[in-house]
């Protein structure tokens, strides 16, 4: 067993580590451009704010210690392409023709003709403007030859001719399988996922695409889930032991048909129940007089009744299930408990139900409950997401959902790396508690748990 | 008849409040009956109908031409079929759950007045904000359950069987590989891994979004691949250079790496990285979600054979047959299988009532999901929009957890009678 949360602790690392490769490569894949989303609106890849954005978080590095590409692809002067979507245009062709100097080539004459201005007029320079954003859209061979046409429409004067040159040379090239082998290179620690690994081990997650401090932002709504779940997790395991007590004691057809709605309780998601107590008791129009409760949070200066009048409904709707399962368990339990020798014995040495129940099934029933704790607490965040989203709590759950519909990923990773390094101390929690509290597995039976 | 479908529906009814696993059954065996028959319960294309002198079948007449037994009838496709007076037999509800009903827009309870031509076009259980049918969208919900259990059932129990009776079957020390079998299977898994990983890319550079096809073959070539690398390990090596050479032998911990890869996938969060991959496809289906859904939610399962495995495997039994020389395929699908396939089951009916309820839950909050395709979670989304409209939120929700404890249930009893 000592082996057993050993093993445990020296897993968390290794863990944490493939977790976080595995938020990166989904928050690369996911982000277009970062600059511009972190500096929001329109700024030009010439101006300063976005070079500096640029070097503040390390963009124009490659993003991993290693990268395996074709060999014609060089990962570090890709990485420093800017912005985005020329860098997609420039990997597009590098993929179609395989070859980095003459695209290389091309992107850079490309460039400089959009750069000159001199000697049009309005017109011009808004459809020079366009085929920027079209070529800064990321464009395949396709489309390139209509930039080109369009490009050579706009400087009649100019001789264009290098540039399509360079074009019927990219579009000539057919490279076949072999130039796309793969070949590794090193980058060593200089790299995106090293900076973002690095400053995420601390608990710095960095700029928010809102403006404000992702730690900022966490920092204002992680009272509100704290308070709802602790008040929650608190009032759910006192009234789920007071549940089972309470039908303990009565006949056994009485506990069937509980234990037959339990199962039926538990069906019910949190969201559809929140709507329904939504619809009675916060509905103003259809039932006044019922609507006691309030959607939103309470103002600073108002009273403990005020406080009820808003987390009451949220934190019994957090509360419900947590309940359910907590008696459905402690009920199976019981009945296993029940069915072995030592309660015979204990019957048979004179003690009384209500003394054999309170101090020899209870413990021992409760004991295995330990476990789900760990699984309950790395939870709390995913089943806040929806409650606080239909009550409108600013917590951490409010946070996840308004960062996912504002695609506002660093927020999104931030939450999604923390609720997993709970979910790993949660795993190592509970097999400490389970080591505590049962005897058994500190002699070391049962192997194979 | 009548007098039956009465009798049925209140044993239903007692079924329900009596707990009695026969219920839970009965429930999804009609769930089964709407999911497949749909058409002939709610579409807004008749059942039968004779025009200009021929008989059609409009309401599966689209189905038919998507299996391909039927040709499209462009005649009779733009009918406006509920003023047209030919001969038609309608279904019991003659709304299809996207059909658009203009004249009671903007949420029209079952109780309150409605604007019909005759009383069969009533919407019995309200409309939504833009007029379609309530009932007419429960019975779809059905469908789309079905497709849920079924992809997600499939595909998950699938990968759970699999990784978790290898894991169990095997165990940490139970594969000895030698060591050029090692390298030759690394190199290969990196070089297929790179193969797909280019696939995938020049897609994505060619047409700036994914393809399932592309997807599928992504995931088909490592396979391929491995066998063609075991193939050729076997020629080469296998027996005789191994030997000649005397190649070191190597314990393979694939028990530790399960161990490993389960409680990295408990701490990543799935549905974050599922609406992550969701954002790649511009039109994303339910079969989509739901089957990438199943490439997920294996978990359980494969945590759950893993220890049936476990627990059969050191059976008199499984030795008896390890000595007569069965080969270890054998022994799994022969012996094993057949004793832990209950409580696969199980588990399989518990996971796919979870798929149930996270489908339910993303459509509540409306995302990631597939536009144009009523659920049940849809309708209770539609409800959020107006807290009054209780007909939107009530009937899918009451449905939604009539299936969700029907599943459970059985999975509960199976357990139970195990």
């Amino acid at each position: 067993m000592y082996s057993r949360i050993l093993k445990r602790i020296l897993l968390f690392y290794p863990t944490l580590f493939v977790l976080s490769i595995f938020l990166f490569m989904l928050k690369e894949a996911a982000v277009g451009d970062e600059v511009l989303s972190l500096c929001g609106g329109e700024i030009d890849v010439q101006d300063q704010i976005y070079q500096d954005c640029v070097r503040a978080y390390k963009l124009d590095k490659p993003s991993f210690y290693i990268s395996v590409t074709p060999p014609f692809v060089d990962t570090e002067a890709l990485a420093s392409v800017f912005p985005e979507g020329r860098r997609s245009t420039f990997e597009k062709l590098l993929y179609a023709c395989g070859d980095w100097d003459l695209v290389a080539k091309f992107d850079k004459q490309i460039n400089e003709q959009f750069r000159v201005i001199e000697g049009l007029d309005a017109d011009r320079i808004i459809a020079l403007k366009s085929i920027k954003s079209t070529y800064f859209r990321g464009i395949g061979l396709d489309e390139m030859e209509g930039v080109i046409e369009s490009l050579a429409q706009i400087f009649p004067l100019v001789d264009l001719e290098e540039l399509t040159k360079g074009f019927k040379g990219i579009k000539g090239i057919k490279p076949g399988i072999w130039h796309y082998r793969p070949s590794i290179d090193f980058h060593g620690l200089d790299n995106r996922f090293h900076a973002w690994w690095r400053s995420a081990i601390v608990f710095d997650f960095g700029q928010s695409f809102r403006g404000r401090s992702v730690n900022a932002l966490i920092k204002g709504s992680v009272k509100y889930t704290l308070l709802l779940n602790l008040i929650a997790f608190i009032l759910s395991i006192i009234s789920a032991l007071g549940f089972v007590l309470f039908v303990s004691a009565r006949s056994p057809r009485i506990q069937q048909k509980m234990d037959g709605l339990s199962s039926m309780l538990l069906a019910i998601p949190r969201f559809w129940l929140a709507t329904l107590l939504i619809f009675f008791f916060a509905n103003n129009i259809l039932f006044p007089h019922l609507s006691f409760f309030k959607i939103g949070v309470a103002g600073s200066t108002s009273g403990v009744s005020s406080y009820f009048q808003y987390l009451g409904l949220p934190i019994f709707c957090l509360a419900f299930p947590i309940v359910i399962l907590l008696y459905k368990l402690l009920r199976e339990n019981i009945n296993v408990e029940l069915q072995k020798q030592y309660v015979q014995a204990a019957r048979a040495r004179g003690l009384t139900e209500k003394k054999i129940f309170r101090s020899y099934v209870l413990p021992n029933a409760i004991n295995p409950l330990l476990t789900s704790i760990g699984s309950m607490f790395s939870r709390l965040l995913v089943g806040s997401v929806i409650i606080e989203s239909i009550f409108f709590i600013p917590g951490l759950g409010g946070l996840l959902f308004d960062a996912f519909m504002s695609n506002d990923w660093p927020v999104l990773y931030a939450l999604c790396f923390i609720s997993g390094i709970m979910t790993l101390i949660g795993y190592i929690l509970s097999d400490i508690l389970y080591f505590l509290f049962d005897p058994k597995l500190r002699i070391g039976g049962l192997q194979n748990v | 008849m009548f007098k039956q479908l009465l009798l049925s529906i209140k044993q239903l009814w007692f079924g329900l409040w009596s707990f009695n696993p026969k219920f839970p059954v009965r429930w999804m065996l009609v769930i089964l009956f709407v999911g497949i028959f749909l058409e002939f319960l709610a579409s807004d294309k008749p059942i039968v109908a004779k025009v200009e002198g021929s008989w059609y079948m409009p309401a599966i007449g689209n189905t038919l031409f998507e299996v391909g037994l039927n040709k499209r009838y462009n005649t009779i496709r733009r009918y406006k079929w509920s003023k047209h007076d030919a001969f038609m037999i309608m279904p019991l509800v003659p709304y299809a759950s996207t059909s658009i009903d203009l004249k009671n827009a903007s949420f029209k309870g079952p109780f309150d007045e409605q604007n019909y031509t005759s009383i069969r076009y009533r919407h019995w259980l309200g409309t939504d904000k833009i007029g379609r049918d309530v009932l007419a969208g429960l019975l779809n919900g059905c469908r789309v359950v079905l497709k849920i259990i079924f992809l997600v059932g499939i595909i998950s129990g699938f990968l759970g069987l699999i990784l978790g009776g290898f894991s169990g079957f095997y165990g940490d020390d139970m594969i000895r590989w030698s060591l050029s079998k090692l390298l030759v299977y690394s190199f290969g898994g990196i070089l297929f891994a790179y193969v797909s990983y280019m696939l995938l890319k020049l897609q994505i550079l060619e047409s700036s979004q994914l393809e399932l096809s592309t997807l599928l073959l992504a995931f088909l070539i490592p396979v391929l691949g491995y066998v063609i690398v075991g193939l050729l390990h076997k020629l080469v090596f296998a027996n005789r250079l191994d030997v000649r050479l005397s190649i070191p032998t190597i314990t393979i911990p694939l028990d530790s790496m399960f161990y490993f890869v389960i409680v990295l996938l408990t701490a990543l969060p799935v549905t974050v990285m599922l609406l992550a991959i969701l954002s790649y496809f511009q039109t994303p289906s339910l079969v989509l979600t739901m089957s990438l859904f199943g490439l997920v939610l294996w978990k359980g399962i494969a945590r759950i054979v893993r220890g049936e495995v476990l627990r059969v495997k050191g059976e008199d039994y499984i030795e008896a047959a390890r000595q007569l020389g069965l080969k270890s395929g054998q022994i799994f699908w022969k012996h094993i299988y057949p004793n832990i396939r209950k409580q696969f089951y199980v588990v399989v009916a518990t996971v796919v009532s979870l798929s149930l309820l996270i489908e339910s839950a993303l459509s509540f909050l409306g995302i990631g999901m597939a536009v144009g395709e009523i659920s049940w979670g849809v309708l209770l989304n539609q409800g959020k929009l107006n807290i009054s409209a209780y007909w939107l939120s009530l009937f899918p929700g009451i449905l939604l957890v009539i299936t969700v404890y029907s599943l459970n249930t059985i999975a509960k009893e199976g357990k139970r009678r195990n």
